[in-house]
């Protein structure tokens, strides 16, 4: 046959996106495809059309449960995404103040000194300020000052929310605004949780943070009003600290012996 | 009858649930993509795992297709588009590239990758057929093709093969393979309308 009919020509064109849909056009066949897909929503409403027929089929294979650590990473990489852009920004000179920071002997001299007054400050909020869950948090971080004082505790509540509270008042210059930092996976940048307010506890919900480790990094800095310009931490950092879990099902302390 | 009809509601709730996390999910809701994620990461893994049959791919190809259901999520159409179809298409999509990624799959390949024309303890593709709801228009159609048609199509689309190996699979050459999976597409693709 010399010239196809139009009948013929969208039978060939079904049979196109059906092999696209299925995969089985080769890479150049495949890019050309998309080419004319991009250009023609017909063909993409063909593939559609193909893959909503065809997707009964996925529903036959057996369901095979994920490891846990799979969520973490696509929690991690659409924070990224979402909070602090580009990854590959966020692995520039920045980090190198935060590590120097946080290998620097003196820092650690100070701050082993200042454990305990942090550990006294958190007892002391412990029991003075009153919270809406008896239940001990899951994961508690006092973030503290270059010079040891503690300023924040951040606790995880039993909903999976965050509290983060100010011990102390901290003054913020006029035009600047407090952020607070986490960094969720060792390898990679800091991810942004948002300006905090200095003066208030702010109750951060669970999709603010995908999930909470022991020793995870955070740390509070100063930035413009509206948030650090670009990705990662940009201003000086005023306090800083690790998570650490507490003893779960302890009860409360009256029904202690 | 009614049992039927309660199925069918059931399953169209269902639907309209996935719909609107994925909405949710194009408004940037980060619970919404949770909420999703344990509804069908393990569907969508075991999706990932039958093409790519190495449980550590498998997991990466999970990884990229859920940060793209997050960034494609406004692609997403109700009225056009099924949920977990749409989820799973680009699981699929995700797992052959990474196959191209590695190596194989390739048109070339009908023997570089060792075990995967002949099955290597693949799931019979045919069983498929038999876990589809029998009252479904894809069961009815597939059931109605030519067997090499059929299994073809089902190699295709639940192992990623690729034509060549197809071809390895059934013991044809290239040729008969690529008629036989393009006539099945026809055919199939005017039983379904």
């Amino acid at each position: 046959m010399m010239t196809a009919t139009p009948t013929e020509e969208r039978h060939e064109l079904q049979v196109l996106a059906g092999e696209y849909a299925l995969g089985l056009l080769d890479p150049r066949e495949t890019a050309a495809f998309e080419r004319a897909m991009a250009e023609d929503p017909g063909l993409a409403g063909m593939v559609g059309r193909w893959e909503g027929g065809l997707g009964e089929l996925a529903e036959t294979v057996d369901p095979v449960a994920p490891d846990p650590a799979v969520w973490r990473r696509v929690a991690i990489t659409v924070a990224q995404l979402e909070g602090a852009g580009p990854l590959k920004q966020q692995r520039g000179g920045r980090r190198r103040r935060w590590g120097r920071w946080w290998s620097s002997p003196v820092f650690w001299r100070l701050s082993t000194a200042a454990a305990v007054a942090a550990a006294l400050a958190l007892a002391a909020y412990l029991f003075v300020v009153p919270t809406p869950e008896p239940r001990a948090p899951d994961y508690i971080a006092v973030l503290q000052a270059e010079g040891g004082e503690p300023g924040w505790v951040i606790q995880e509540a039993a909903d999976g929310s965050l509290l983060v509270t100010p011990l102390r008042r901290v003054e913020v210059p006029e035009g600047r605004a407090l952020q607070l930092w986490t960094r969720l996976d060792p390898a990679a940048g800091m991810v942004s949780l948002g300006l905090v307010p200095a003066d208030a506890s702010v109750r951060l919900p669970p999709a603010a943070l995908p999930f909470l480790a022991d020793g995870q990094f955070f740390g509070i800095t100063l930035e413009p009003a509206t948030g650090a310009p670009a990705a990662g931490p940009r201003g000086s950092v005023l306090y800083a600290g690790h998570a650490v879990q507490t003893p779960r099902g302890g009860g409360a302390p009256g029904e202690r012996r | 009858e009614n049992l039927l009809s309660d199925f069918n509601t059931a399953g169209s709730g269902k639907r309209a649930a996935h719909a609107a996390l994925l909405a949710a999910c194009a408004d940037r809701d980060r619970d919404a993509l949770r909420r999703l994620y344990d509804l069908d990461a393990a569907f969508l893994l075991g999706v990932a795992l039958r093409i790519v049959r190495r449980r550590p791919a498998a997991e990466d190809v999970l990884h990229d297709a859920f940060v793209r259901i997050w960034t494609k999520a406004a692609g997403f159409d109700p009225a056009r588009d099924d949920a977990r179809a749409w989820m799973a298409a680009i699981v699929r999509r995700r797992a052959l590239d990474r196959l191209r990624e590695e190596g194989h799959g390739g048109p070339l390949d009908e023997t570089g990758h060792a075990g995967r024309p002949d099955g290597d303890g693949a799931p019979d593709p045919l069983d498929a057929l038999l876990r589809l709801r029998e009252d479904g228009a894809l069961r009815a159609c597939l059931e109605r093709l030519d067997g090499g048609m059929r299994a073809g199509l089902l190699l295709a689309y639940l192992d990623g093969l690729s034509y060549g190996q197809i071809a390895a699979r059934l013991g044809v050459p290239l040729g008969t393979a690529k008629t036989w999976v393009r006539r099945g597409l026809l055919a199939l693709g005017a039983c379904l309308r």
